[in-house]
């Protein structure tokens, strides 16, 4: 990315409504930075690791699950089993921003993928989700979503730092996890626009909280296959009810 | 695997899995055969996806993950959704969970 390319990113409306949405959002952004650089810090890793994975790996979940088997002395390759199988929801995420970010070039996907948090996936789907190809090709959904990791790296990254430093200082009964989970469910709340996104809700949160022991987050992806599957199910069905009811109005 | 060289190589490697799991679908230029079912499925990953992640961090927070004295954290989640829905407002979403949260724990006795 050049010096030419930011300026008209700067200029660019699409990129400044990503950068504001997920300014909104910054407060669940900074409390889930916060907890994580404490949480690190409070495990023991050394500050040069806690800070390197914090800014390179940046993925929470994963980092959080990496830290205690690292410190345990367990073998790498558990290690990067464990992180690949918390990230394994992003791997279905991936499969919905594919229609966003082949335009891209190779190296700037991996950027992408790089960028790609919860918080970027659900606001891209939010404002991308029901549109069509067509419509896709004249929007610039690229735009919008640098405009989002742009925000959410620079606050989730100085959140995270800033946990680390006053690791000591932050007590954990603040609520900030809370406060940091809440923001998730509330972005869950504004996706629910009709009574089929309520019903997978709602399912999706009863399967993780039965599977919430299962190792590595497994629990999460049990529940996104739930929701895909029964969420086919709902459309089916509902289709056959809509045909059923027109067949019903027929002379 | 604590000296400084095998701490690298761990996080190297967490690198590579972050951003080859979080591109996975689209790192190719080939096109994936999805089955029709898993592409209409996928309208509701992100909604599942934030319940599923969201509900038990709220339900089950604390110290130590149980679910004892649920009951303001689940308070505070039904209000959190509420104002969510209603306003699309995330600060606002928030406040109202966090007061409500610290509310219902002074009254309950939390």
């Amino acid at each position: 990315m050049d010096w030419r390319e930011m300026r008209r990113l700067w200029a660019n409306e699409v990129f400044r409504q990503g950068a504001i949405d997920m300014l909104k959002v910054t407060p669940g952004v900074c409390a889930w930075g916060l907890v994580t650089g404490v949480a690190m810090v409070k495990s023991g890793l050394d500050v040069t690791s806690v800070v390197a994975m914090s800014i390179l790996v940046f993925a929470a979940s994963a980092q959080l699950a990496a830290v205690p088997l690292m410190l345990a002395g367990a073998p790498i390759g558990v290690v990067w089993l464990a992180a690949a199988c918390v990230n394994l929801r992003f791997v279905v995420f991936s499969a919905e921003m594919r229609r966003y970010m082949m335009r891209l070039s190779g190296p700037r996907r991996l950027l992408a993928g790089y960028l790609t948090a919860d918080m970027t996936f659900a606001l891209m789907h939010r404002r991308y989700g029901g549109v069509s190809v067509d419509q896709l090709g004249r929007e610039a959904p690229t735009d919008y979503f640098v405009g989002l990791s742009a925000v959410n790296w620079v606050t989730w990254n100085v959140a995270s730092l800033l946990g680390v430093v006053l690791a000591d200082r932050i007590p954990m009964d603040w609520g900030l996890e809370l406060a940091g989970a809440l923001a998730l469910l509330g972005l869950a709340a504004t996706l629910m626009n009709d009574w089929k996104k309520v019903i997978i809700g709602a399912l999706a949160a009863a399967m993780a909280m039965f599977c919430h022991d299962w190792p590595y987050k497994t629990g999460i992806v049990m529940a996104l296959i739930v929701s895909i599957a029964a969420g086919y199910t709902l459309e089916s069905l509902a289709g056959r009810l809509a045909l059923g009811r027109e067949g019903e109005g027929r002379p | 695997m604590s000296d400084a060289w095998s701490d690298g190589l761990t996080i190297l490697g967490l690198v590579v899995i972050s951003v080859v799991t979080r591109s996975f679908f689209f790192l190719s230029g080939r096109e994936w055969p999805f089955p029709e079912w898993f592409k209409t499925g996928l309208k509701y990953a992100p909604v599942g996806a934030l319940c599923a992640v969201a509900v038990p961090a709220v339900l089950l927070a604390g110290p130590h993950v149980s679910m004892a004295g649920w009951g303001p954290r689940g308070l505070a989640a039904l209000m959190a959704l509420g104002v969510a829905w209603w306003r699309k407002d995330m600060l606002l979403t928030i406040v109202v969970g966090m007061g409500t949260f610290h509310l219902a724990n002074g009254w309950l006795g939390g």
